[in-house]
């Protein structure tokens, strides 16, 4: 269903609510739909740095699956080792 | 030792403070170490928040949109975006949301629960309309974890 219909939909319930707040509105569901169901898994690429182990995330990002180091899978640590490293 | 279980040296992965870490731990000397070598591409699978939509004039929360290396120029299924990222107007409702047709309707259902919440009398009517949202994020629920296979996705407990 394309945005437009989207708006038509809300506005049969409420025809004095703008368009704009429609949006804002739908945009806050899909941040909370997002959240709770964890429906839509996506896949992004980074290059190493030498000498470099941390590595921020990006905001869009609610949760690391899984992740691959030059190609091959690699599992996660429970927890994280006695010796923090903040680089 | 750092671990008792941790006994083959292997790269590993964590999170911690909104950021992904990579070490290599080896078994010989029980120590972690990162990564020396720069140019080693990591790929993550992750799971995303919906990308938003779109007012006129507005531009996405995140990169991978602006079709200068013309790999991709479109946003939410529409091919809107010019150099400088901007929705246009005659293109803002033909967007389409990321997230599954048959949710829409619970997507919908939450907003006009909203609308309903302004005025006392139609507080009912809100309650009405949320709970039709919640059902619609029980079975989007139902739907990650299953799949669209059908069959149940096995998370498998592990420590190191």
């Amino acid at each position: 269903m394309k945005l437009g219909e989207m708006i038509e939909r809300v506005q049969q319930h409420h025809p004095d609510m703008g368009i704009v707040e429609i949006i804002r509105s739908l945009n806050d569901g899909l941040n909370d739909m997002g959240f709770r169901a964890e429906m839509i898994e996506s896949m992004d690429q980074f290059n190493t740095v030498a000498d470099q182990r941390v590595y921020a995330l990006q905001n869009h990002i609610i949760k690391v699956k899984a992740v691959d180091y030059d190609g091959k899978s690699i599992k996660k640590l429970i927890g994280r080792p006695i010796k923090r490293d903040t680089v | 030792m750092e671990r008792s279980n941790l006994n083959l040296s292997q790269w590993l992965w964590w999170v911690e403070r909104d950021s992904v870490l990579l070490a290599y731990y080896d078994a010989s000397t029980d120590e972690f170490s990162s990564p020396t070598e720069a140019g080693k591409t990591v790929t993550l699978l992750y799971i995303q928040r919906p990308d938003k939509f779109l007012v006129t004039g507005e531009s996405p929360e995140r990169d991978g949109f602006d079709g200068g290396d013309g790999t991709k120029n479109d946003y939410l299924g529409v091919d809107t975006l010019d150099a400088n990222t901007l929705m246009k107007a005659d293109k803002m409702f033909e967007q389409e949301c990321e997230i599954p047709e048959q949710f829409h309707e619970a997507l919908i259902a939450r907003v006009i629960a909203q609308g309903y919440e302004r005025k006392p009398e139609t507080l009912p009517l809100s309650t009405h309309f949320m709970n039709k949202y919640e059902r619609g994020i029980k079975e989007a629920r139902t739907y990650s974890i299953r799949g669209r296979d059908g069959s149940m996705i096995q998370a498998k407990p592990m420590d190191f």
